[in-house]
């Protein structure tokens, strides 16, 4: 084992896997240092929630392997697995309303002895994570009484008192409008500086991604089709090749990658600006 | 805490007030004193009638007792199916037990005592197997490689039911034709805890007092479950094992109230309802809270029963069905809070 292996936190090799006949994901192979935030984008289907599932070991792979270090994901116990890994997923429906308190109290689960109740420890995990994601004015307040943003923060409270060192997020900013979406990545940026948290997030919005994460991953036709920082990766021909359609790339002085937008294929009421733009 | 001190203050005075009430009332304070007398903590004189201590202690106390740890067992295993099923409508004949108990109690109403048994004795004892075996039958048509998925129990719990039910008719359709009274049948159905002893009352009481504390001993990991399955494996929840062990136990609390007082409806859908609608859904409190409060709700509702037209007792589950729905909708309409979201 070489001495660069303890700063991988999570390496997925050669992973193949298929839902019945289907195969989604084909000899996919990729590294996690510890603390870098990794995007994974792609078109609808590609297989960004599976890969992060697969990463989570809520699926298992038909070949290859998930690592966590140098262990295999599988040869983790579910409660030694959640001292490592935390996965905040796309949605979290609760069908009781358990207050905000409660809910980030259920990501301590992996730390309860068999039978008794918290532990100082405990109590302090669940504080810390409420004061990090500026949830703990409102930890008295039912979940279905906060907003979409306010409601995110407590999932991802949740799964910081599980104190892991790798965070996997499902659609992080699905649902929420331009400055929570904001909020919450920014949020993630300070948590990976904060707790040396390794990030690895699925996102539908290329931009954001591009914006908050120091590295994408570009899922396309079962296999990773591009890896690299958000200036190599978001090109023309990479990802009019991912997305399987026409796309406009717009430079601005302020970002090192530039931002796309589809292209109106119908015409725009008061001319043809849109092609001078291209 | 406080709210479940005034629960526990509320059990004991219900209990009081019951085992008074009746054909021969006997003051409640005489029935502290003999208690306390009984249990060797006073030297009482002996203020009150022996025959008073007799009804006391062999009639209304078992009774009493009995109807209690029914309450909390079917209180219990509601909340446990609740948050396995992740639904506030399931109950604890969510799975099967109803249709296998009401089938073993079928069978020890005809065939057993056919062969000479007394049927208060073949109830019981077959009424639990038969819960027990409809719950095993299920759990393991359920399983798919490996997994229990929620869809598969609830259907395969359905199922089972409904063709018990049918196999029971069919029974006593049978043993009707025969000349067999299967009127005991229809009131058993109903529910009731009219004859106890106290043997009886230590077998449940022993599998009541197990389940519950176990109950209690789970309800942060009841907490995770219920945000659903993979997000409670992915706190660390081993959620096949957590699963089979609350099925297991939920249907034990259920065999056991089923084989003493036949199927009383309602109370474990509508105790484990108006607990959380008054204290949230957090499973530390609202377990004690669902413990303490079904059994004050069935000592009570087992109260009425007798008192209301003497000397006919109604069967348990219609005052249940008839005081608890009322009350149930009448909660629903005060607290909103857990219908929000």
């Amino acid at each position: 084992m070489n001495t660069g292996a303890d700063s991988v936190a999570l390496s997925v090799v050669s992973v193949t896997f298929g839902y019945d006949e289907r195969v989604v994901l084909e000899r996919v192979s990729l590294e996690i240092p510890a603390g870098e935030r990794v995007a994974i984008v792609g078109a609808n289907g590609a297989g960004k929630t599976t890969l992060l599932k697969l990463m989570a070991d809520l699926l298992r792979p038909d070949a290859g392997a998930v690592r966590l270090g140098a262990r295999d994901v599988r040869a983790f116990s579910r409660g030694a697995l959640a001292k490592r890994l935390g996965m905040v997923p796309q949605e979290l429906a609760v069908p009781f309303s358990f207050t905000a308190r409660e809910l980030v109290e259920c990501g301590r689960t992996a730390y309860l002895p068999l039978f008794g109740a918290p532990t100082v420890a405990d109590r302090h995990a669940v504080d810390t994570a409420m004061a990090s994601t500026a949830t703990a004015s409102f930890s008295d307040r039912p979940l279905g009484e906060l907003s979409g943003g306010e409601r995110q923060r407590v999932v991802i409270a949740m799964v910081l008192a599980q104190e892991p060192s790798i965070m996997l997020l499902d659609e992080p900013t699905q649902h929420l409008d331009l400055t929570r979406q904001g909020e919450i990545l920014d949020l993630l940026v300070a948590l990976s500086h904060e707790r040396r948290l390794s990030i690895v997030a699925t996102m539908h919005d290329l931009n954001l991604a591009a914006q908050y994460f120091d590295r994408l991953i570009v899922l396309a036709g079962r296999q990773v089709l591009a890896d690299g920082s958000p200036a190599a990766v978001m090109r023309a021909d990479v990802l009019e090749a991912a997305y399987g359609g026409r796309l406009d790339f717009v430079t601005t002085p302020s970002r090192s990658a530039p931002i796309v937008l589809p292209v109106r294929t119908t015409a725009l009421a008061n001319g043809a600006r849109t092609e001078e733009r291209s | 805490m406080t709210a479940r001190l005034a629960l526990g203050a509320a059990l004991l005075v219900a209990i009081i007030l019951a085992a008074s009430a009746g054909a021969v009332r006997v003051p409640p304070t005489s029935i502290v004193s003999m208690v306390l007398a009984r249990a060797g903590l006073t030297h009482g004189f002996d203020q009150w009638l022996a025959t008073d201590a007799t009804i006391v202690f062999e009639v209304r106390l078992p009774r009493v007792v009995m109807a209690a740890l029914v309450g909390a067992a079917l209180s219990t295993a509601g909340v446990l199916f609740q948050a396995l099923l992740r639904n506030p409508l399931a109950d604890p004949y969510a799975i099967g037990t109803s249709g296998g108990a009401a089938l073993g109690a079928a069978l020890g109403m005809t065939v057993a005592a056919r062969c000479g048994f007394g049927t208060s004795s073949a109830v019981p004892p077959l009424a639990f197997l038969g819960a027990v075996a409809a719950t095993v039958l299920v759990y393991s048509l359920a399983r798919v490689g490996g997994r229990t998925p929620i869809v598969t129990l609830l259907l395969a719990g359905v199922i089972v039911s409904v063709t018990l039910g049918y196999a029971m008719s069919l029974l006593l359709l049978l043993s009707d034709r025969y000349g067999r009274d299967t009127r005991l049948i229809y009131v058993w159905l109903l529910g009731g805890v009219t004859t106890v002893r106290w043997t009886q009352v230590a077998v449940v009481g022993v599998l009541v007092c197990g389940g519950c504390t176990l109950a209690l001993g789970w309800a942060r990991r009841l907490n995770a479950l219920s945000l659903g399955e993979e997000s409670a494996a992915s706190v660390g929840l081993d959620v096949e094992r957590q699963k089979t062990a609350v099925i297991l136990v939920g249907s034990l609390l259920t065999a056991a109230a089923v084989s003493a007082a036949g199927l009383v409806g309602f109370v474990g859908l509508i105790v484990p309802h108006v607990a959380r609608l008054v204290g949230g859904p957090n499973h530390t409190r609202l377990i004690p809270s669902a413990m303490l409060g079904g059994a004050t709700f069935l000592v009570l509702a087992d109260l009425l029963a007798r008192i209301v037209a003497p000397p006919t007792e109604i069967p348990l589950g219609i005052v249940t069905a008839f005081v608890g729905g009322p009350l149930f909708l009448y909660l629903l309409r005060q607290s909103r809070r857990e219908y929000r979201s």
